[in-house]
């Protein structure tokens, strides 16, 4: 059991981002949503970080550009959902004045329509569904896309019994894994990649136990190959466990 | 009809900036309420905040490119969620950096292979320049905010740093100084009272 000092000794490296593990955040989080004095500590920490990230760097002149095309496409999916809300609406109106007024005809054609609004408000939810799958796309994937896209990057599929992901390194070192549909492990367990380089494998990161798109950083030049294997979670320096997937590069 | 000529036109008068004269406050106000001119408020949003939401993900992140995808999240999510900003907890700046600062941190924490580590803690911090732009408050906020670092002890100080702008856990900063967890976790906290102890006397 945690107590009260125990959560307030964390405020200050949770406002800061500095506590990795998930459920030690969860744990705070927890605190804080019953919490107002200590809500108040973590909102007046991070108020003090934004006064500290002085540092204003100009950003990219095109970069509102992009931000503002972004916008346009969050704008058409956005309108169906107006829809969807007035159509929720009309459907509230019609069954309201159906059940006041009483009237079997009313009301059958009260069900008609609203048949044929529940009918509307599925295709705009599936429209909808589809445009935010969409755009909600991981920036880490984008840029692994992009990498992918400007042809210099070496993209393979990294495979095994657990499933396959997609691995994008650019000559730079910078790699992605993406697509990644490996079988989710037990939470007290976690997937974690390695990349031969020269000789030696080194750990490129630690994935969790149902990862999505990661980043990682490898010398590309000695790259020989990328392994993923199974840890208990947290990880492990070096590993004696079998590779649970792998690409390896034709020698 | 001079009086009907002078009517169209105060209907056309519109301020060169559009929304320059409104706070942050009605600012996000206007984005939530998805007023038709909701685009331009942002772009207002974007105009104050763009450069220190990107120059603080460049700090973190070291990466231009991610820093760039880093801020176009971070206004874009403004934009979909309006309803995460709650004006009663800070302000909008506070908002943006937060998630700025947590994107950033999520993403160093993704790519954490120990040779990129090694790799970032030989880079050496960003020194941003002040933009012009930049209000006068700024620039004095800024000579307070160097002197209230420089009233932090040393390894509060350090702490700090490696934990916010190297986007280090307190596991790793504690690894950094080695020192215990402990130590740095209440260090981070009473650096941080500190610091705001200290701002909020030049407010």
């Amino acid at each position: 059991m945690t107590t009260h000092d125990e959560i307030r000794n964390l405020l200050g490296v949770y406002a800061l981002d500095a506590i990795d593990h998930a459920d030690e955040r969860a744990m705070v989080e927890t605190h804080l949503a019953r919490c107002d004095e200590c809500r108040e500590e973590v909102d007046d920490h991070r108020s003090v970080a934004a006064v500290m990230a002085q540092a204003e760097l100009a950003a990219p002149t095109d970069l509102w550009n992009r931000i503002g095309s972004e916008l346009e496409s969050a704008q058409s999916r956005r309108r169906p959902r107006w829809s969807l809300i007035q159509g929720m609406t009309s459907i509230a109106a019609v069954v309201s004045i159906a059940a006041a007024v009483g009237l079997t005809v009313l009301w059958t054609q009260a069900s008609r329509e609203t048949e044929q609004l529940r009918d509307q408000i599925a295709e705009l939810q599936a429209g909808i569904d589809q445009a935010r799958s969409e755009l909600q796309r991981d920036p880490i994937e984008l840029a692994a896309d992009r990498a992918a896209a400007s042809g210099t990057a070496l993209e393979v599929t990294v495979g095994g019994d657990i499933g396959t992901s997609r691995a994008v390194v650019l000559p730079d070192g910078h790699g992605w894994l993406t697509n990644v549909e490996f079988a989710p492990l037990d939470p007290s367990q976690t997937y974690q990649l390695w990349a031969i380089q020269d000789g030696t494998v080194i750990s490129a990161g630690i994935l969790g136990s149902s990862p999505g798109t990661v980043a990682f950083q490898i010398d590309a030049s000695k790259l020989e190959g990328l392994v993923i294997t199974v840890e208990d979670a947290g990880g492990v320096v070096s590993s004696s466990n079998p590779a649970a997937a792998a690409w390896l590069a034709q020698t | 009809m001079t009086g009907m000529a002078l009517a169209v036109e105060t209907t056309y008068i519109a301020p060169l900036v559009p929304f320059a004269d409104h706070s942050d406050d009605e600012l996000a106000a206007v984005i939530a309420d998805r007023h038709p001119d909701a685009e331009a408020a942002l772009e207002e949003a974007y105009r104050r905040y763009g450069d220190a939401v990107f120059g603080l993900a460049l700090r973190v992140i070291h990466d231009r490119s991610l820093a760039e995808d880093i801020t176009q999240d971070v206004f874009v999510s403004l934009w979909r969620r309006p309803d995460r900003f709650d004006p009663s907890r800070g302000k909008l700046k506070t908002f943006l950096l937060t998630v700025a600062h947590s994107r950033a941190v999520d993403l160093i924490r993704s790519e954490q292979s120990r040779r990129s580590r090694e790799e970032r803690e030989h880079l050496k911090v960003v020194r941003s320049t002040p933009s012009i732009e930049d209000e006068v408050i700024d620039i004095h906020m800024a000579e307070h905010v160097r002197r209230a670092l420089d009233t932090l002890s040393i390894d509060e100080r350090r702490a700090i740093e490696l934990a916010y702008f190297g986007g280090q856990s307190y596991r790793q900063v504690a690894v950094t100084l080695n020192e215990p967890e402990g130590t740095v976790k209440s260090r981070i906290r009473s650096g941080m009272k500190q610091l705001g102890r200290v701002l909020e006397q030049h407010r």
